[in-house]
């Protein structure tokens, strides 16, 4: 079998060169492949990840140099938030240490997410990938750790817990479960009145309003977010889904 | 929808025999160190949003940690494509039924008018461009035109990975770049004329 001519090596017409250029760079970002591991190999394994080394990945595993970079770039983003994530990184990172909270906290930690965090879209409902058979499901296990209100033998930082609270958030908004998701969020207020991811909260609640059907609410919601945090890298989300429901609405 | 005539190993998530009973730790750090690019490039490229490729990917091992016991070595990347075709079609469904939650990103035709060729050069424009221009085309054609255009596999490599006949492999590529040329004349296009005033 002979194979055509790739568009990319017949001058296929500047437009089509650029167009498949610009996908041929695209890769994960820094330290994406350790959180995945991580993430992953503590929901399957728990305390017996630890046990075989965690989630190192012998010349690839991960050393203090990418910490520091991952805690780099995130300073820019906000020093508070790099700071309490890199304390949670550590209780991800050694399962032995805290295993309850870890799968949640290792694919949520704001200083273990990408630069722009999948707020809601992406990680679709495992239990419906899976099926109900698997046992152990991780969502099952979240929603267990972020409802149980008595202190484990080893408790998770406050920032992990906020971090696993809002993750059954999302779990619910990707399920369409927009009731349960407002009534997840009126209690993790009550849980974190001073949580350090307000912000995130916020916008966890304009979505969750949105696809109960309260828009009015959202977009008054949306406007005081605006307002408290001008600056924030979710504004420019949030304006996005703005101007998405006005569109419908003409 | 994902072509099953693309399955090379079915994963089917309801089907207890074929989820292993323990998952290997040895297996799933090698898988990890062998695929994981690979993964995230083919997520990215079958139309999954760059912001929710590293919650797929966590599928995807999840995932094939646990049903990969029975499958070779050898066949490890073909049965991890499988999965990741079944991922990024439930990622795209996904984002068709809840639009507000999955973000404006998914529609980027209503956040920011189509580019001209000449805004193509910055490649952040092109990539969302191309992204709007691939996602015409059905996933197992897509699949295709990715591996071989993008990915730089030869269509032997392609048939091997699918286990189609490289008679299939080719009339499907075939019919992908076709498809890929209509697409980019259609959406210049549009862009021309979303220009005029």
């Amino acid at each position: 079998m002979s194979d055509p001519m790739r568009f990319s090596d017949q001058n296929a017409g500047d437009a089509v060169s650029l167009l498949l250029a610009s996908a041929r760079v695209d890769g994960p970002n820094e330290g994406a492949e350790q959180r995945v591991l991580a993430a992953v190999g503590t929901t399957l394994l728990g305390p017996a990840w630890a046990a075989t080394g965690g989630n190192a990945l012998g010349p690839l595993g991960s050393g203090v140099m990418k910490k520091l970079v991952v805690l780099g770039k995130w300073t820019a983003l906000g020093a508070t938030a790099a700071l309490g994530a890199l304390t949670a990184t550590s209780a991800v990172n050694r399962p032995s240490a805290s295993p309850s909270n870890a799968p949640a906290s290792a694919r949520s930690v704001p200083g273990l997410a990408p630069p722009e965090p999948a707020i809601v879209a992406g990680h679709a409902d495992l239990a419906r990938i899976v099926g109900g058979s698997v046992p152990g499901q991780p969502l099952e296990q979240r929603k267990k750790a972020a409802l149980n209100e008595a202190a484990p033998a080893s408790r998770p930082s406050r920032l992990a817990q906020e971090v696993t609270s809002l993750d059954v958030v999302r779990s619910e908004l990707r399920a369409n479960r927009a009731n349960n998701a407002l009534a997840l969020l009126a209690k993790h207020s009550r849980d974190f009145p001073n949580g350090r991811l307000a912000p995130e909260t916020d916008l966890l609640r304009i979505q969750a309003l949105m696809l109960s059907g309260d828009r009015v609410t959202a977009a008054r919601l949306a406007e005081q977010f605006l307002t408290r945090y001008p600056s924030s890298s979710y504004s420019t989300k949030i304006r996005e889904l703005m101007d998405m429901r006005e569109r419908r609405e003409q | 929808m994902v072509n099953t005539a693309l399955a090379p190993t079915r994963v089917e998530p309801g089907d207890d025999a074929e989820v292993s009973s323990e998952v290997d730790a040895a297996r799933l750090r090698g898988l990890f160190a062998a695929h994981y690019q690979f993964i995230w490039r083919q997520l990215r490229r079958l139309g999954v949003p760059e912001h929710a490729v590293e919650d797929a990917s966590q599928e995807v091992f999840l995932i094939a940690a646990r049903k990969i016991g029975p499958v070779a070595k050898q066949r490890e990347r073909a049965f991890l494509f499988q999965v990741v075709l079944r991922v990024a079609s439930d990622s795209r469904r996904f984002s068709r039924r809840h639009p507000d939650v999955a973000g404006a990103q998914e529609f980027p035709d209503l956040v920011d008018p189509l580019p001209t060729p000449e805004e193509l050069i910055d490649l952040q424009v092109a990539r969302s461009a191309l992204d709007r221009i691939v996602a015409e085309l059905p996933l197992d054609v897509r699949a295709i035109f990715v591996l071989f255009e993008l990915e730089g596999m030869s269509g032997r490599e392609i048939a091997d990975l699918l286990e189609l006949s490289p008679g299939t492999v080719a009339s499907r590529l075939r019919r992908s770049r076709d498809m890929f040329e209509t697409a980019v004349r259609r959406y210049r296009t549009r862009a021309e004329r979303g220009r005029q005033p």
